[in-house]
């Protein structure tokens, strides 16, 4: 979800609860009158009058139509994750072009990072944040998992990451999750226990 | 490296964004009851307008009980989004120890640890863990013969999340009763 996605949500969200908040003050004060005066009836004649004529349906299905796929392009982009699957590298000038493919190497970050600490599901991908490029490994804790090995197995994929990309086109992050609460069948472990 | 990572935490996706999910619903069905009215209006398909008996039906609505329930109700959601629309998304992730490392962990993950940590240490019978963003709190049953089993858990579990998590440690032991 990008900042801007997050800020029209909020900021639709606003609207509607101060819209609603008007609403419940005139419904209010029209009951008890605490500051306008209303009619004692409500009167829907001229809407009626317009809902009523031959030309209303159309205008009301151009923009229920309309509303509509706003509606729709407004939930499609919440499943949209903000990412760049390729960089432009700044070597890129007029003689050539160069481009990495960011989605393979958060593949090879992840597979790197799997390899370097017990974890279960180790997953790579690239998002953005901002102007910002990052490979971010996905990582849940397999048993005997230790927090020293984790942190180094993270030090040196961003390592490796800064390594390849030494003018910080991208950074790595890491986001380590708790172990899976399913048990694998044939995975389980048991603390053995001398007394 | 650690001045070029990004500066937002890991969180979850904001609350207002499932309101807004849902208002992007209400939209797509208003579309398709505008267009259903419009092809019953031209005889496209039977049925009648849902449209126009919405608005007859508010026809000499006077200011009786149920305005005053409406605005009651609708108040109410007034503030409950208006909650929605300023509540800050949940963080999900605490920032591991290392600032020079862009690494995020879970609560959950910090308490296995912990837990796995404190299991392991001798004269340990039992062990659980919580962790929070600020705080890991140890609850162990030990052994009545064992001594200093809560400096040993203390050290092992510090030393199992060191470079990992910033949380401070808290051990509280019980004593495991022997069967007589």
């Amino acid at each position: 979800m990008t900042r801007k996605l997050n800020a029209f949500d909020r900021t639709v969200t606003l609207v509607l609860a101060l819209g609603l908040g008007a609403g419940a003050f005139f419904a209010l004060d029209w009951r008890y009158g605490w500051v306008f005066t209303y009619a004692d009836e409500l009167s829907t004649q001229p809407a009626t009058t317009v809902v009523e004529s031959s030309w209303f349906p159309w205008v009301f299905a151009v923009v229920g139509l309309v509303l509509g796929l706003l509606g729709l392009w407004w939930l499609l982009s919440h499943t949209r994750r903000p990412h760049e699957s390729t960089l432009r590298l700044r070597g890129s000038g007029g003689a050539g072009r160069l481009e990495l493919d960011l989605s393979s190497m958060a593949d090879a970050t992840a597979d790197r990072f799997a390899t370097l600490t017990p974890t279960d599901h180790v997953r790579g991908r690239t998002r953005s944040y901002g102007s910002k490029q990052v490979v971010e490994i996905k990582a849940r804790l397999a048993s005997r998992a230790d927090g020293p090995s984790i942190a180094a197995a993270a030090r040196t994929c961003a390592e490796d990451v800064a390594r390849a990309l030494p003018d910080g086109d991208a950074t790595c992050r890491v986001l380590v999750d708790g172990p899976s609460r399913r048990p694998s069948l044939g995975r389980r472990s048991t603390t053995a226990r001398v007394h | 490296m650690s001045n070029r990572s990004p500066a937002t935490a890991p969180t979850r996706a904001p609350i207002a964004s499932l309101f807004a999910a849902l208002v992007a619903i209400a939209l797509v069905a208003l579309g398709v009851v505008a267009v259903r009215d419009l092809a019953v209006a031209q005889g496209w398909t039977t049925g009648s307008p849902w449209a126009t008996p919405v608005v007859e039906s508010l026809d000499g609505l006077t200011a009786g009980t149920p305005v005053v329930v409406a605005g009651v109700v609708a108040g109410v959601l007034a503030l409950v989004l208006l909650y929605v629309a300023l509540k800050p998304a949940r963080r999900t992730h605490a920032k591991g120890a290392d600032s020079a490392t862009d690494l995020w962990v879970t609560p959950a993950a910090v308490a296995a640890l912990a837990r796995e940590a404190a299991d392991r240490t001798s004269g340990v019978q039992a062990a659980e863990a919580r962790a929070t963003r600020r705080k890991v709190s140890v609850s162990v049953s030990v052994d009545p013969s064992a001594s200093g089993v809560a400096e040993a858990v203390q050290q092992s579990v510090s030393d199992q999340l060191s470079g990992l998590a910033t949380q401070s440690v808290r051990v509280r032991t019980r004593t495991q009763e022997q069967p007589s």
